[in-house]
């Protein structure tokens, strides 16, 4: 379990984050939401360990013991992330980026072991056929495909029977992306978790997104915790318009089992009585 | 054999046989036949000379420093994610240029009466310690509570190199025509008093850091995919950086300091092989240190040879030959739509 106590950052006298508990379990889906510059990045950075600039209080703990105490190394091959956009300083093919995740066990590993995970994670996201291609050509969707291989493969024990938890940190993993390939993404990189009982802390900004894939939710607004729990008992109208001051409807989705969120931000509600919550 | 096997005896055999060729030419041509008798010690006195204490060491050093050049030209480019970077930017060039120039103008004041050699090992003495002064000045003012940021790096080094820039036209303003002279053909570069102390001192330090760079090839890689992600994957980018710009300004300091300013070769040749076999360090380090040998070698060749029995300055040709052959490499990399 990722564990955040009491985590605020400080920026320039600015509270971007303050006193904030989360807690990421692992095999579940965590997605955090609220509205730009909600400090939604900044959470997800704190967890992450990665420098968040400007002043932080709070603690991390990452199964028990905290992060500031972990070898780098150690970390690297605990939790990944997924970054919301990479641009390459010079062009790598797609199987080069994808090897690059293992690059935390480089030594413990032959050339050939290396090379049957990298291929095995290719074979897995569909990228066989886009290996030798360059990555700053691919398009949005493959790219985030090839991002998450490298992820998955950062994470993995290499058929040993470590018993060790791991957890996916996606930062907007749907940004740039169309509407398709959004719900393919989250889908996948979900899917993909849960079978290896993976923690997943994910970014999003789509409520259906959130509503369908997410197992607890946490809202952020201005930097305080709104509410937070399991998806059944947070996703409601009232926190929904408290984090994003609009209101909404919340109906059964008609062909999937989650809700169905339906945003009203002209204040519809008033304007028309059929649609009235 | 695999690929990278492949293409590094290829560039092997290319460097022995511009190493065979460069011993042959010259002002005064020697056949095959007396090369090899000179090199197994059965030739005359004059030839033996030539090849063993003129041309060797000559040829040797052109291929340690080509490769000193290209190794940091492409750690560089890695280390600020910045197709443009050369060892200039830390500072490390206009550094050696300000003291070596202080000390080419000062010489005839400070050591007059010692001899000759002295005057000129002062010179190489001040551009490693400017090198590396200025250097240690740029990495102080971008290192702030102990995180270093590239960026201001790279700025602080442009501005540092302005700094020294105005400092050097001061002396060279203040300078006699014998010394301006002298200046100028310092700053074009010149391979032309190598010898043997000098591949000493140079050959040992170049091969031991480019082995030290090279290590550093799997968190270059990393660093490709931005400074964020290294992080993540668990490698000290902190100690990376500081390794790296130690190495790179030692590397660049001695070669300064042995044969002047010899621009390019950090820039074209990284790039070239990036077009040529992809950008990981791994294999990129390796093969722009032999390549860069031998291109420095080849326009050392040519430098000498093409007015002889006088010398052109090989800054002249690097970037003679260089330039054009980098925008023709670029032109057709365009068509194919490849970004650099």
């Amino acid at each position: 379990m990722i564990e955040g106590t009491n985590l605020t950052v400080r920026l320039g006298g600015r509270v971007i984050l303050d006193r904030v508990n989360c807690t990421v379990q692992p095999g579940r889906v965590t997605v955090v939401m609220g509205k730009n510059g909600a400090g939604k990045s900044t959470l997800l950075n704190r967890l992450a360990s990665h420098e968040v600039g400007g002043g932080v209080a709070g603690a991390v703990a990452v199964d028990g013991q905290c992060l500031s105490t972990y070898a780098p190394k150690d970390l690297g091959r605990k939790r990944a992330v997924l970054a919301q956009s990479v641009h390459l300083g010079f062009p790598l093919s797609v199987a080069e980026v994808v090897e690059i995740g293992c690059y935390g066990r480089y030594d413990e590993l032959t050339n050939a072991q290396r090379w049957d995970r990298v291929h095995y994670y290719l074979n897995l996201l569909d990228l066989t056929d886009l290996r030798d291609r360059s990555y700053p050509t691919l398009s949005g969707g493959e790219q985030k495909r090839v991002l998450l291989a490298k992820c998955l493969l950062q994470l993995d024990d290499d058929g040993t029977d470590r018993k060790t938890n791991h957890y996916l940190l996606l930062d907007e993993p749907t940004a740039a992306l169309d509407v398709e390939q959004q719900y393919r993404f989250v889908h996948l990189a979900t899917g993909l978790a849960r079978e290896r009982g993976m923690g997943v802390f994910a970014v999003l900004h789509d409520l259906n997104l959130a509503a369908r894939f997410a197992d607890d939710l946490i809202f952020l607004k201005e930097g305080k915790l709104v509410a937070a729990g399991p998806k059944a008992s947070v996703l409601t109208k009232t926190i929904i318009r408290t984090t994003f001051d609009v209101d909404c409807l919340i109906q059964v989705h008609p062909c999937a089992d989650c809700p169905l969120i339906t945003t009203l931000p002209y204040g519809e509600s008033n304007i028309a009585p059929a649609c009235a919550p | 054999m695999n690929a990278q096997s492949f293409v590094s005896v290829l560039l092997l055999l290319l460097l022995l046989a511009l190493l065979f060729g460069g011993v042959m030419t010259g002002a005064y041509e020697l056949s095959a036949a007396e090369v090899w008798r000179a090199l197994t010690g059965r030739s005359e006195e004059l030839e033996y000379f030539l090849v063993w204490q003129v041309r060797i060491p000559r040829l040797l050093l052109a291929v340690v420093v080509g490769a000193a050049l290209a190794v940091t030209g492409a750690a560089t480019q890695g280390l600020f994610r910045n197709p443009l970077a050369e060892p200039t930017l830390i500072g490390v060039t206009s550094g050696a240029m300000l003291f070596a120039v202080l000390m080419l103008v000062m010489s005839a004041k400070l050591l007059v009466g010692f001899p000759v050699w002295l005057q000129q090992v002062s010179v190489s003495l001040a551009a490693f310690l400017g090198a590396l002064l200025t250097t240690g000045l740029v990495y102080r003012l971008a290192a702030g509570r102990g995180r270093l940021n590239v960026t201001t790096m790279l700025l602080a080094g442009i501005a540092i190199a302005a700094l020294a820039g105005a400092f050097t036209g001061l002396m060279v303003y203040q300078s006699t025509e014998s010394q301006l002279r002298d200046i100028t053909f310092w700053s074009l570069g010149s391979l032309g008093g190598a010898n043997w102390t000098q591949v000493a001192i140079a050959a040992p330090l170049i091969i031991i850091g480019s082995y030290f760079l090279r290590r550093e090839a799997l968190a270059l890689n990393a660093f490709l995919l931005g400074e964020q992600e290294a992080v993540q994957l668990g490698f000290r980018v902190d100690r990376v950086k500081r390794r790296v710009i130690v190495w790179v300004a030692l590397l660049v300091g001695v070669c300064i300091s042995l044969t002047g300013l010899i621009g390019f070769v950090g820039l074209i040749i990284p790039h070239l092989l990036r077009l040529w076999q992809g950008t990981d360090y791994r294999r990129l380090l390796l093969y722009s240190g032999l390549l860069g040998g031998s291109f420095l070698l080849g326009a050392d060749t040519l430098a000498r040879t093409i007015v002889a029995p006088a010398e052109l300055p090989i800054g002249i040709l690097t970037a003679l030959v260089g330039a054009p052959f980098f925008l023709w490499l670029l032109l057709r990399e365009r068509r194919k739509n490849i970004l650099l």
